[in-house]
Formats: structure tokens, sequence, C-alpha cells
């Protein structure tokens, strides 16, 4: 998933709850200031899907099929963010602002 | 048809079965300035079966099989209306049409197997399906060996070449439709067949591009080989990205 921005995205609003489509694009509009493409996002959903780091939700009555992270996608956004942190610490450390 | 309606289509049908109604919305909502970004979401996932839900037993290998043969049609309609030489085995070259083996080796593993159960069902299909492009072919066989017609000019020349090929591309319409139908009733080859038989397809047609650009090399560059050397070297490109991710999907 490294350096995948648009699942790495999806993934951070799936963290805090289930949602369909339009929603998550809707959280990450509101977490980023733009939306994405609907290639980018649904080929993303499809992806994550794929490697099992998000599923259907179990309890989905919506007919725009509701989607929630895994286990396995928990982990993964962890070990992501973790090393992002890393990443950005070290910047603004070599920046003089940390 | 709605821009939006259209965009969606041009997703894989499991793609479109699970997201379709949501992707339209996405872009009803977004309008033209997501249109680019829907439509080479749609390629890339045409080149990732891997990431496709299985919503019915066997549809990626089905879809995957059908998007093969409709390549290789368009293709060989290509070629036929070039008329590359360069490609064809002759007497004193007859290596020519070696990249056609490995075409071949893949298209013999990525054939369906019929089920005993299902076997009158896929005759059904077959006729059905194979009855119309047959006739329009036997009666342009006719036609020619009638004799009245040995060397038409003006319109009825134009009437001629126009019925010939409307019949080519009708039968390589009806070859995929058939493939389509018929994957519902035999036993499609399984995801590690077809991730062999796209590397071989794949393989045969850079062969191909790259002896026609050898070719051209040697005579001279036209628009016309440009394009069809361009055409099977992406052709290529895509069997084999596509080959490789289908060895990601579970048997």
């Amino acid at each position: 998933m490294r350096g995948n921005d648009a699942q790495m995205l999806v993934l951070t609003v799936l963290a805090a709850e289930p949602l369909h489509g339009y929603a998550i694009n809707t959280a990450i509009e509101a977490l980023t200031g733009s939306r994405l493409g609907a290639g980018s996002l649904y080929g993303a959903l499809a992806r994550l899907e794929s490697h099992g780091l998000i599923e259907p939700d179990s309890a989905d009555t919506d007919e725009r099929r509701t989607v929630r992270i895994t286990d396995a996608g928990r982990n993964t956004l962890r070990a992501e963010l973790e090393q992002m942190a890393r990443v950005a610490q070290a910047g603004l450390r070599a920046l003089g602002f940390a | 048809m709605r821009v939006s309606t259209a965009l969606v289509r041009l997703y894989p049908p499991a793609i479109r079965e699970r997201w379709g109604s949501a992707i339209a919305e996405e872009v009803g909502r977004a309008g033209p300035r997501s249109w680019l970004n829907s439509a080479i979401g749609a390629g890339r996932l045409w080149l990732h079966p891997g990431d496709w839900p299985e919503t019915t037993e066997g549809e990626t290998s089905r879809v995957v099989a059908t998007a093969l043969v409709a390549v290789s049609v368009v293709l060989t309609l290509w070629l036929r209306a070039a008329g590359v030489g360069s490609l064809s085995a002759t007497v004193d070259r007859p290596a020519s049409s070696a990249w056609l083996v490995p075409i071949l080796a893949g298209f013999a593993l990525a054939t369906p197997l019929p089920r005993r159960s299902g076997l009158g069902r896929l005759v059904t299909i077959v006729i059905r399906t194979l009855a119309a492009p047959a006739l329009s072919f036997g009666f342009l066989c006719l036609l020619a060996n009638l004799g009245a017609f040995d060397h038409p000019a003006g319109v009825t020349r134009v009437l001629f070449v126009g019925c010939y090929w409307a019949t080519l591309f009708f039968g390589g319409i009806r070859i995929c439709v058939l493939v389509a139908r018929a994957g519902r009733v035999v036993v499609m080859p399984s995801a590690h067949r077809l991730h062999i038989a796209l590397l071989l397809v794949a393989t045969g047609l850079a062969f191909a591009a790259a002896q026609s650009l050898a070719l051209a090399l040697r005579t001279s560059f036209d628009l016309g080989s440009v394009m069809l050397i361009c055409a099977l070297a992406t052709s290529a490109a895509a069997l084999l990205v596509t080959g490789l991710d289908l060895r990601r999907r579970r048997p």
C-alpha cells in the first residue's frame, strides 16, 4: 500500500466508522480539502477489498454498499502512519522545527 | 445516454455490479472535471483483474477470456485491413509467422472445457450465437463464387467491400458474445492457466511488434505501420500487466 495516497486516505476515514463510497469521499474532502476522483476512489476500494484490508459491512442495510476496515486494515494503517510520523519527525528536526 | 452511465459501462462487470451506482452518483455530482479520472480508473481496473470482486463463480475468468478474445479480434481485423506481409510466412521466410506460435499456445491454454452435463446447452448457445454470422459469411461466399461479380466497379465494388468488412466485424462481435455466453455453461480456465495464457499471447504480440518494427526500419515508416506497431506493442504490454496481476487471484 505504501505510496498510494488514495488507499491510505480511504483507510484513514474508515478507521473511525463504516461508510459508503460517497460518504468516504465526503470524509476525505473534510480531511484534505478536496475529493478524490471516482476512478481513484473506487479503484482504491477495489484494491483494498481484494487485499482484505476492508470488507462489506455485515450490518449494511444501505443499497450504497457500506464498507468497514478489517483488523488487517487497521494493522496496515497503523504501520503506515507510524512510518509517516517517523519521516515527519525527521523532516521537522532537519528543518529545525522539532 | 448520460455521461455518468457511459463512464460506468467502461468498468469491468464485477466493479459495475459492486460499485456501479455509487460511481454514477459520484460522477454525476462532480461533473465534467471527474470524467477523465473515471475513465482512467476504469482502464486501470481492467489491467488489474486481481482487484475485481468475484460476484459470481468464475466471473473473473469469463470476463478476462472474453476481453482476450475481443483484443485478438480487433488486432486480427486490423492486420487483415493492413495486409501485413511482413508477419506472414513465405517459402523464403518460413519463420515470419513464428510469432503466432505462442499466441496459439496461449489460446489453447485459455480455451474453456465443456461440461458433459451442459453439452446440449453449449451447442444451443453456439448455434444461436453463430448462426447469423455463418449465414452472412455463406451469403458472401455465394456472391463471390457466382462469377457474375468477378470484377465489380463503382458502387457495386463499394457495396461488396462494405459487405465484406461488415460480415467480418459482425463475426468478430458474435465470437466475443459466444465466449461471454458460453462461459456460463463450461468450465472456465483457472486463474493460473489464464495467467500463463496471457503471458504467452503477450509474448507473441511483442514478437509481432518487434518484427514489424524491424521491417519498417529496413524499409520505410508510414502512418499505418507506426499505428500497427503501437497497437501490437500496447496490446502486448496490457496483456502482460493483466496476466501478471492474475497471479494474485486466489484459486
